[in-house]
């Protein structure tokens, strides 16, 4: 995929690009409106990652311009307001979702892939990893053919493990992402623990290799390679 | 006391004083002109009887009326001039008189006059006058008062408007009190510096709140950079076990951070009125929701759950509600004890939630302050209760706290 970055801040642009660069999707950086402008109008994108505050304008505005020249393009807001009429305004325009700084990379990633694979009509719903098929929109997992009864929160991490494959995902990464920014993480520790240990007898118990592992207590590694 | 009946008093006190003063000075002049007057009678009617003894010749009666009495007697004395008291036969008691009595000889015989005037008239006079005065003086202490509440009701009342304003005034409403002119020279002061007081507030109220929404958005977009950084140094290969612990504590801290600073944003953004209530919205999924979200801590804390919850739809905004509601819940849960109780009722008129728990070592006012913690070991960071309460003063809701039966209950009233 070939993935624009517009934020004005330099080194979190890097960081995002370095990120979605390691996943293979090719990535270009833009710090201002007039520069996010040039290029959206030069060249097609498959997603943009759009900073709303911008110092030479509103990234809502770039919003109607992408949409207008290519339709297909995906659009995920970054935002720094946390403001639910932001959100509502972007999503509104055209943007397919919104996410509040600091946010952590792997959720980024996870959801360009989501939206990827909801705006790709040619019947790439699914995540295929080997032996484990996941129907992300239906909640079905299939290893092996045969269907695994997944909780809606071993659903979930398994969906955000699948999408950051060989990528450490630490316990705040997953926390925010099974309960909301809202949820005290102290608390939510245990629980990761708990899911992951049920969700990874359960994928063996269906005949799968055992890809989740444990990195130094930290966080965890859904590794395929 | 107010200052005006104080003043009153005051008037009054001294008016009393005033009275009594001249009631006394009155009454002695009038008794001194009366006497004199009543001399000056007694004087004439001697004059009067005397032409008459003279004109006579002979041997004078020894009673010339009731009033006059001539009675011989063996020698002359000097001229007397006294108050006396006579009883009257016909009113049965004694009453005051004023006597002259002098000595004359009419052919070679000594005979003593008594004239008697009587100052019965003069005590009414006296009493007359006195009644007039006590009148007039009656009349101008309530004057005094009918004024004094007059002038309180019409100098006072650009007074009491003002200090109801002021009464009234709230820095977060953003309002300065404006004191309507008064044309009375030291109102109008007060109100213009009540007035320049309450604005240099207000603006610095909003600069302030203005401050902390900008610090904590100047601060989101560097903790994503440190997060994001952080997140690609893990992901670097062959990292020892002790450098993945350092960035797993600037994770921690980070996490931290973020939500403190997301708090506070949240905080000074009720403040700055940036959520209004749109569309009302329906408390019952909402809560339910919520719950759903806290299953695993209620599972691990074997907490016993009861809900009652009635289809209520409550004009506020989506966002306020879902952080009011998921304060107050995760504050249940997680200030439980083990094998604890949440209660949650949710009817018409209030959203009450109950759990477990042992006694508060703070005071229950400062549960709803920032930063209130009721245990400062705790990993909390005590901004929640301050945005329910923020949330609640904003939504017109009245959020309130009691410990009852071992039982922490907060009761939202909508």
């Amino acid at each position: 995929m070939k993935i624009l970055v517009v934020e004005d801040e330099k080194k979190l642009a890097e960081s995002i690009a370095a990120y979605l660069q390691q996943e293979g999707h090719l990535c270009e950086c833009a710090a201002s409106y007039q520069l996010a402008e040039d290029k959206v109008v030069t060249s097609f994108y498959d997603c943009v990652v759009l900073d709303v505050t911008l110092p030479d304008g509103n990234g809502l505005h770039l919003i109607e311009t992408i949409k207008r020249l290519h339709n297909e393009t995906c659009i995920i807001i970054l935002s720094a307001k946390n403001s639910l009429d932001d959100k509502l305004a972007g999503l509104g325009m055209g943007a397919d979702d919104y996410l509040t700084k600091p946010f952590h990379l792997p959720e980024l990633n996870a959801r360009i892939k989501s939206i990827n694979r909801r705006r790709n009509f040619q019947g790439k719903m699914e995540i295929h990893i080997n032996e484990i098929l996941i129907y992300p929109e239906d909640g079905i997992v299939l290893v092996n053919g045969q269907q695994l009864a997944l909780t809606k929160k071993e659903f979930e991490l398994l969906v955000f493990m699948s999408s950051n494959t060989n990528r450490v995902l630490t316990k705040e990464a997953i926390a925010e992402r099974l309960w909301g920014e809202e949820m005290d993480m102290a608390d939510s520790f245990d629980f990761i623990y708990t899911h992951v240990k049920n969700l990874r007898r359960k994928l063996i118990e269906k005949g799968s290799v055992d890809y989740i592992k444990t990195v130094y207590g930290m966080g965890y590694k859904f590794t395929t390679a | 006391m107010k200052l005006l009946n104080k003043a009153t008093l005051y008037y009054l006190v001294v008016s009393l004083l005033i009275f009594a003063a001249g009631g006394i000075v009155i009454y002695y002049a009038i008794q001194a002109i009366v006497k004199e007057e009543v001399d000056e009678q007694l004087y004439s009617e001697k004059e009067k009887v005397l032409g008459k003894l003279k004109d006579n010749g002979a041997a004078p009666p020894f009673l010339l009326s009731e009033f006059i009495v001539v009675k011989p007697i063996s020698s002359a004395h000097k001229e007397i001039l006294r108050d006396t008291m006579i009883f009257d036969l016909a009113d049965e008691e004694l009453l005051p008189f004023r006597q002259l009595v002098f000595s004359h000889a009419v052919n070679g015989e000594m005979y003593e006059v008594t004239i008697s005037k009587s100052l019965l008239e003069s005590d009414d006079l006296v009493e007359a006058i006195a009644k007039a005065f006590l009148i007039t003086a009656l009349i101008l202490l309530v004057s005094i008062v009918v004024l004094n509440r007059f002038i309180s009701h019409s100098l006072w009342c650009s007074f009491e408007k003002m200090l109801a304003d002021l009464k009234k005034f709230r820095v977060q409403d953003k309002k300065a009190v404006v004191p309507k002119a008064s044309r009375i020279r030291e109102f109008d002061e007060l109100g213009a510096a009540i007035g320049q007081m309450t604005t240099r507030m207000v603006n610095d109220y909003t600069n302030l709140r203005q401050f902390t929404e900008n610090a904590s958005h100047e601060m989101q977009t560097p903790l994503a950079v440190i997060r994001s950084k952080t997140e690609l140094l893990i992901q670097s290969p062959g990292l020892p076990e002790a450098e993945m612990q350092k960035l797993q504590d600037i994770q921690e801290a980070v996490r931290k951070l973020a939500q403190v600073n997301r708090s506070l944003l949240l905080l000074a953004r009720i403040e700055n009125d940036q959520f209004t209530a749109t569309l009302p919205v329906a408390m019952k999924p909402l809560t339910e929701k919520l719950l759903l979200n806290y299953e695993d801590l209620i599972a691990e804390k074997n907490i016993q759950l009861e809900t009652s919850l009635a289809d209520v739809n409550i004009p506020i905004h989506a966002t306020l509600a879902e952080m009011l509601l998921n304060n107050l819940i995760h504050n249940a849960i997680r200030h439980n004890v083990n094998v604890g109780k949440v209660k949650v009722l949710l009817s018409e008129e209030a959203f009450i939630i109950a759990n477990s728990g042992s006694l508060f070592m703070v005071e229950p006012g400062i549960l709803f302050e920032r930063f209130g913690k009721n245990d400062a070991a705790n990993d909390s960071i005590g901004l929640g209760l301050a945005i329910v309460k923020e949330i609640c003063e904003k939504s017109g809701f009245v959020v309130s706290y009691r410990f009852d039966q071992n039982e922490h209950i907060f009761t939202v009233k909508f």
